[in-house]
């Protein structure tokens, strides 16, 4: 094996072992908030060198690619899915190992690891580019750690392909030496690599379905409404009724950035379809709430009074609000961006003008208040209630469609 | 040769052990979490506040007591009347006038005073703009309480009769403009006629439905000042209670 093979053999090896490292400390930040809590993500080209914390800005593009519904498959029958970072560790894990022994045993000209080395570049070259376009036309956010993966997935593919090139020359000056192996041992050595590349790949899956817990317990206890009577027709219908379809009640604020994603990602899920979706407004302002010492969300009474006032495009008015969410900041901790949104949804909404401040509104939006005081509530928000069963905080992104699948009674 | 598939085999055994162990330490970990509630960063999430009607700074104990035997006795707790006649508010209230004026102090920036003519019961158009206004503000308060009065310009007979019809007055607007089917579950009357916790002039701050030239002078005669209570009293006074009771 020549000198170049033992390089570039050196430069698969190097990408593997970067894979490996990424795609550990992937598949390590998922594992870990299958424990159904908030933890910080590891979000960088060097994880686990940089400190983490749960409000660090710059791991923002790692939660997205980790909540959304591509980090992981089986979601309905798993809590959380099964990642696909699993595939990604055995996959570099193998190239790692085999490039390792195509050093050590001076056996990395040999077909069966230029194979090996190739196959294993080329899922991973593809599952980056599949991965990458997601995260650019679906998720339009870029995870630092899932990069790292695309680096290490070149690096390898670079090294692999080398090695191949390499190596031709390198089998022809062992088959001039009298140094070749039969037709049948070298195509059952590159199936043997291969079932290794197999193995590898899916043994981490297997373990992770065989020590997975059952979630079935944990899902559905979470509490209940209180009743599903609406008296004071607080419940806001959003969408059109679907026959026969499951009730579903959303507890929003319209500023809350919480409830602008997981209302997108309830709406993704299967079961969106078969709901008959209701909602009611606890905006987390004191403006209006009286169970707020602070505002949290600053302006989320103007747009609740906008909403009732909307009537049945209610909706429109919250995924206005939702799309609106960075101009309706407070810019600082003195500002209080009421009256810029109550300009702000005059100007889109007219019709809403003369109703904003008038009594009734406000005793519409009082009476949603007093129905979360009935139903005795949580406040925070989102909350949904299916069927009247309230759907974990815990099981509002990971476990969501395996939560939901409990609450409908269809798992 | 075969040395070699040896080492292959060992290095890929490593590998395997090294994946799997690796695996399964990370979801036993994060199962034994989800078991026993324990967290990997060592803080305990709080309780999240549960939605709850007002219970405010005012809502001291005697406060308390006062407007329970009120809505005990007259209506609203446990159902049947509404509304206490000013002799017996007195024996139900069990404290003196200047007491029951006293507790509803800490009321002044939540409560409205609502003026009448002479002799009257209508509202007013500021009246009505008042008493829609705090209505609507309800917030997580439970009761509405209206506190009717007469001045003593007339028989104390005929004052009755002013202060009830005042507190109905207040009572027939609600009604017909926010056709409420839980008004009554919510509202409490009281007339007191001229009998009982006539208001004085530390009322004058109050939210007031219209002007009380006398209330605005620094230095008032005997008989500005007279004139200034009688036109007090010709009153109803309306607040929200942001209490538990």
């Amino acid at each position: 094996m020549s000198k170049k093979t033992y390089l570039f053999l050196a430069i698969a090896l190097v990408g593997a072992g970067l894979g490996l490292f990424y795609s550990g400390f992937s598949t390590s930040d998922f594992v870990a908030h299958m424990d159904r809590q908030l933890h910080p993500v590891s979000c960088s080209l060097l994880p686990g060198l940089t400190e983490t914390t749960m409000l660090d800005q710059g791991a923002e593009g790692c939660k997205v690619a980790m909540f959304s519904p591509y980090s992981s498959f089986w979601r309905d029958r798993y809590w959380g899915g099964v990642p696909w970072s699993l595939f990604a560790m055995g996959l570099f894990g193998f190239a790692l190992a085999l490039a390792l022994w195509g050093i050590v045993s001076r056996k990395g000209h040999h077909l069966s690891v230029n194979i090996g080395l190739l196959a294993a570049a080329l899922v991973a070259v593809v599952a980056s580019l599949v991965f990458f376009g997601i995260s650019v036309s679906k998720l339009h956010d870029m995870c630092k750690t899932c990069v790292g993966t695309y680096i290490a997935s070149a690096v390898l593919a670079l090294g692999a392909a080398l090695v191949f090139v390499s190596s031709i020359g390198d089998r022809r000056r062992a088959a001039a030496e009298g140094e070749t192996a039969s037709g049948t041992a070298t195509l059952l050595a590159i199936l043997v690599v291969l079932a290794e590349m197999g193995v590898a790949s899916v043994l981490p899956v297997a373990l992770f379905l065989k020590d997975v817990p059952d979630y079935g317990k944990y899902v559905t206890e979470c509490g209940s409404l209180q009743t599903q009577e609406d008296k004071n027709q607080v419940l806001i219908p959003l969408g059109k009724p679907v026959a026969g379809g499951t009730d579903a009640v959303l507890v929003m604020d319209p500023l809350c950035p919480a409830c602008s994603a997981f209302h997108k990602r309830i709406l993704e899920t299967q079961y969106a379809a078969k709901m008959n979706f209701k909602l009611v407004m606890l905006p987390l302002d004191s403006e209006c709430n009286w169970m707020m010492t602070d505002s949290m969300h600053p302006g989320s009474c103007v747009l609740a009074k906008a909403m009732v006032c909307a009537k049945d495009k209610a909706g429109e008015v919250l995924d206005w609000s939702y799309s609106n969410l960075k101009d309706f900041r407070p810019k600082d901790k003195a500002d209080n961006p009421s009256s810029r949104i109550k300009e702000a949804v005059v100007k889109a909404f007219p019709q809403v003008r003369d109703c904003l401040d008038s009594p009734d509104t406000k005793i519409a939006l009082n009476k949603s208040l007093n129905w979360a005081v009935d139903q005795s509530l949580p406040v925070l928000t989102p909350q949904l209630y299916v069927n009247g069963r309230r759907l974990c905080d815990e099981d509002t992104d990971l476990g969501l469609d395996y939560a939901m699948g409990r609450l409908l009674g269809t798992k | 040769m075969k040395i070699a598939w040896i080492l292959n085999a060992v290095v890929m055994v490593v590998l395997l052990v090294a994946l799997g162990s690796g695996t399964r330490s990370m979801v036993q970990a994060a199962a034994h979490r989800l078991q026993t509630g324990e967290s990997l960063e060592g803080d305990n999430k709080p309780a999240p506040l549960i939605a709850s009607k007002a219970e405010v700074a005012y809502c001291t104990n005697e406060l308390k007591t006062v407007l329970r035997r009120v809505l005990t006795n007259c209506g609203l707790i446990g159902g049947g009347r509404r509304g206490c006649q000013p002799n017996e508010l007195r024996n139900v209230a069990q404290i003196s006038d200047a007491d029951f004026n006293a507790l509803f102090k800490p009321l002044d920036k939540r409560a409205g005073i609502i003026l009448f003519d002479p002799e009257k019961d209508e509202l007013d158009p500021t009246a009505k703009a008042m008493l829609e206004k705090a209505w609507a503000d309800q917030r997580g308060a439970s009761y509405f309480f209206v506190v009717a009065r007469a001045s003593t310009d007339d028989t104390t007979e005929r004052n009755r009769m002013y202060s009830h019809k005042r507190a109905n007055s207040v009572l027939f607007f609600l009604q017909d403009r926010f056709k409420d089917p839980d008004l009554e579950k919510k509202l409490g009357l009281l007339w007191l006629g001229e009998e009982y916790a006539q208001l004085d002039e530390g009322f004058c701050d109050w939210n007031l439905s219209r002007q009380v030239p006398e209330c605005q002078q620094a230095t008032r005669t005997k008989a500005e000042d007279t004139l200034m209570k009688k036109q007090l009293n010709r009153s109803a006074v309306i607040s929200w209670i942001d209490c538990r009771l």
